[in-house]
This record gives C-alpha cells, sequence and structure tokens, in this order.
C-alpha cells in the first residue's frame, strides 16, 4: 500500500471502522511512513477534540420544565381534539345510511321555512319603502323641502297640515299593508282629499312615494298646479 | 407490546452501552416496552417516564445538532411531542431510542431550516458566558475550564461547517456512540453511505482544526 490509498482510510482507521485485514495494512504502512503517521496523529487528536464536544450540564429544573411544557401541550392539543371529534362525529353520523333520510327531512323543512318566512308579506309597504311627503308653497319654500328635515319656511299652518298628513299617511301604510300599487294610489288620493278639506288653504301639496325600483316615484299633487319651469321642477308620474 | 420488542430494545441498549461514555444514561427498565404501550393508549404518566428516560440522550443530540440551549430546548419539545403523537405507528420490531434519534434528526433538520431562513447564526453564546463565569474559580481549574470552553467552541465552529447528514452521522457515531449500521438505520441510508459520510466529516473537522492552530500559533508571540 502506497501514501495515495492509505490517506482516504486514515479517518475510519483511527476510530477502528477497518475491517481487520486493511486494517492491517494501513498499520504496516504507518511504521514506514512518517508523513501518513502524522496525519494519522492528526485524526487521532481531532477525534480527541470531538470527544469533548459536550453540552453543558442541563439542570433538573430544565429537564422539569421540558417535560412540563410537553404534557401541557399534549392536553391542550387533545382538548382541541375532543371538540373536532365531537362536531366531526355528529357530522359523520348525519350522513349514515340510516340517518340519511332523517337528515334530508331536516334539511327539507328547514329549506321550506325559510322558504315560507323570506315570503312572507311583511308590516312594511312591499313597494312602497320609503314615503316622502313635501308640501308645496313654491314661491315661499324656494324647493320642495322635507317634512322630516323641518326646515323654518314653513308657516305654523304648513307645519300642522303636514304633521296631519304625515299622521295620516302612515296610518294608511299601516292600513293598506300587503295592498297593490295602483290600490295604493286611490287610497292616497282619498287620503288627501280628507286632508285637504279641513285646512280649506289653498296652498298645494305634493306626496312623493319612492318604489323599490329607483326610476319609479309616484307623486301625488293636490291644489294648484306648480308653475311649469318653477323652482321644483318636478313633474307627475 | 411483544416479549420480542423488549428484547430488542434491551439488546439496543447494551450494544450501545459498551461504546458510550460515562455520562450517556444506559439504564433503560425492562418495562419499556409496557410504558410504549401504556402511552400509546394515552397515559401520559406513563409517556412522563419514557421523557424521563430519554431527555439527556434527546437534548444532548438536540444541542450538538443546532449548537445552542435554546434551539435544544425547543427541539427536543418537539422531539417529545411527536414521539407522542407518532407512538401508535412506532414498529415494536424496531428499537425504540434508534426511531426517537429519527425524530430528533428531523427536528433538527426542521428547526436548523427555519434558522437559515432567518439567518441566525451556529455559535453559542452560552459558552461565553461560561469562560466569563470561569474567572472566578481558582486559577488552575479557571484555565482548565478555558481550554475546555475554547475546545469546545472550536469543535462547535467546526461541526457547523459540516453538511447535515455529515454532521448527524459523525455525532451519532463519534459521540452517541451507535454503530455505523446503527447510524445507518437512522438515517435511513446505507452502511457505505455513513461510513463515507463519516471519513468526510473527520477529514473536514482535521483541516479545519489543524488550519485553527496554525493561526493561533501564527497569532502567537
Amino acid at each position: 500500500m502506497n501514501c495515495k490509498n492509505v490517506e482516504p482510510l486514515l479517518p475510519l482507521y483511527v476510530s477502528g471502522d477497518l475491517e481487520a485485514e486493511r486494517s492491517q495494512l494501513v498499520a504496516a504502512h504507518l511504521q514506514s511512513c512518517a508523513q501518513c503517521s502524522l496525519v494519522a496523529d492528526e485524526y487521532a487528536w481531532a477525534s480527541q477534540l470531538l470527544q469533548r464536544y459536550e453540552p453543558p450540564r442541563f439542570s433538573d429544573d430544565i429537564y422539569a420544565r421540558l417535560r412540563e411544557g410537553v404534557l401541557n401541550e399534549i392536553e391542550r392539543e387533545s382538548h382541541a381534539r375532543v371538540w373536532s371529534g365531537v362536531f366531526s362525529q355528529f357530522f359523520l353520523a348525519l350522513v349514515q345510511p340510516r340517518m340519511r333520510w332523517i337528515t334530508a327531512a331536516l334539511l327539507l323543512a328547514m329549506s321550506v321555512t325559510a322558504l315560507y318566512l323570506s315570503r312572507k308579506p311583511s308590516r312594511q309597504l312591499p313597494n312602497e319603502q320609503q314615503i316622502v311627503v313635501r308640501t308645496g308653497e313654491p314661491k315661499q319654500a324656494g324647493s320642495g323641502a322635507d317634512v322630516r328635515s323641518g326646515t323654518s319656511s314653513f308657516s305654523k299652518k304648513g307645519k300642522d297640515r303636514i304633521a296631519t298628513t304625515h299622521r295620516l299617511v302612515t296610518r294608511k301604510r299601516e292600513a293598506i299593508a300587503g295592498a297593490v300599487a295602483t290600490n295604493l294610489s286611490r287610497e292616497f288620493d282619498k287620503t288627501l282629499k280628507v286632508n285637504a278639506q279641513p285646512s280649506r288653504a289653498p296652498a298645494p301639496m305634493r306626496v312623493e312615494m319612492q318604489t323599490s325600483d329607483r326610476n319609479i316615484r309616484i307623486i301625488w299633487l293636490s291644489g294648484p298646479r306648480p308653475v311649469a319651469g318653477g323652482t321644483d321642477g318636478s313633474k307627475g308620474l | 407490546m411483544s416479549q420480542a420488542a423488549t428484547i430488542e430494545a434491551h439488546e439496543f441498549t447494551v450494544a450501545s452501552e459498551k461504546r458510550l461514555p460515562e455520562n450517556i444514561p444506559t439504564q433503560i427498565p425492562g418495562s419499556l416496552a409496557r410504558l410504549i404501550e401504556r402511552a400509546a393508549a394515552g397515559d401520559l404518566v406513563a409517556f412522563e417516564e419514557i421523557m424521563k428516560h430519554s431527555e439527556k440522550r434527546v437534548m444532548r443530540m438536540t444541542w450538538r445538532m443546532l449548537g445552542n440551549e435554546a434551539d435544544a430546548r425547543d427541539a427536543a419539545q418537539e422531539v417529545f411531542l411527536r414521539v407522542y403523537k407518532y407512538l401508535g405507528r412506532f414498529k415494536q420490531d424496531q428499537p425504540f431510542f434508534a426511531w426517537v434519534y429519527q425524530i430528533t434528526l428531523n427536528v433538527c433538520r426542521d428547526i436548523a431550516k427555519k434558522r437559515q431562513q432567518y439567518n441566525t447564526q451556529f455559535i453559542s453564546l452560552e459558552n461565553d458566558n461560561e469562560a466569563a463565569s470561569v474567572v472566578s474559580d481558582n486559577h488552575a481549574d479557571a484555565e482548565e475550564t478555558l481550554i475546555r470552553v475554547q475546545e469546545r467552541e472550536l469543535m462547535l465552529k467546526a461541526i457547523a461547517t459540516l453538511p447535515e447528514r455529515e454532521r448527524a452521522a459523525i455525532l451519532l457515531r463519534d459521540l452517541e456512540g451507535l454503530s455505523t449500521e446503527e447510524v445507518a438505520h437512522i438515517m435511513k441510508s446505507t452502511a457505505t453511505t455513513v461510513r463515507s459520510q463519516i471519513s468526510s466529516a473527520r477529514q473536514k473537522i482535521r483541516v479545519y482544526c489543524g488550519r485553527y492552530l496554525k493561526k493561533r500559533g501564527a497569532m502567537a508571540p
């Protein structure tokens, strides 16, 4: 064996990892070769150094905390698993063959109930989402001011009239819940007549109803019509 | 748990015992198999006993692989969590501690990858603390401790230069005292490959340490 053959075997030779036969050949070479012998010593020295690569002494407290941490984590995970297991078992039970019909019936009942509730007419008017009562007096107000805004440009009489009209309209809204839009218009005409009579005021009145369709607005006018090209500018439907 | 598995676990211990350094605990109770069985069924008391028997090995290995105490503790915790999680999958015909080592290496590899992402260093600071603490000791002891710390620091750096598989192979073979075949089993490799990895690792360590000594010799007055 020459140096070229021996050198790659030295790392294994120093720790006794070579087979006996090869180990003897290397040993024989080392006795005659100072250079390879030096390299072998270096390997032995590095191996000794490696043995000193020991971790610091960990205290019992560190190990106790390690165990505690692990056990806590296991318990935390097992709790989470229990809950997820309960839910998964519940849903699994629902899809089991003998539960399928019950599940289907349950789902059907839920769907029908939801459908019924969604189609049931509400207490509010179905089409008229918003009713805006506007008063005329275009010369004073300048424009159809919203009653709810409570602008100071209205006279006391006008305000009273508006309030009365509003009450009536509200009452009517409750009374005609569920009625179709065509009936509504007649009802409102009556309302406006009732409203117009006691006041005997010539001031025009304007009632607007916004339907669910943004493009359709129902407007009732009573009293003298506003002047064409007036400040309001709005037209009847 | 079969009796064969108990014997297997015991044999593994006995085989390792011959090569292990003095400070490596080798006492594994004969009831290990029963403990494993109970722990696999969810008995936490039994699992705690298993931890007590293997925590030193695991901590030592994680420290050697990762180079600092904080990472070693995190890794050890993760190792035991995985051991508990997969205890049901543990094949009873294989040695238990080899299986634990396999998990340990996997966890260390995961943590090392994470650490590489954050560009943290494989250099421990706790050695510096130890070096500083020896100042108060008596002079002879202090010098000896300082040399020990320096040597450990040198090895820490040398091992840090090794590829992950070479590092694992040399640590298991030279420091944990396992046979080449056992290392190959743990690393799911062949004995020839492991021998080659160990040879390469030893060569690199020798070169690194030699270079360090030359540099220190040149710097010395």
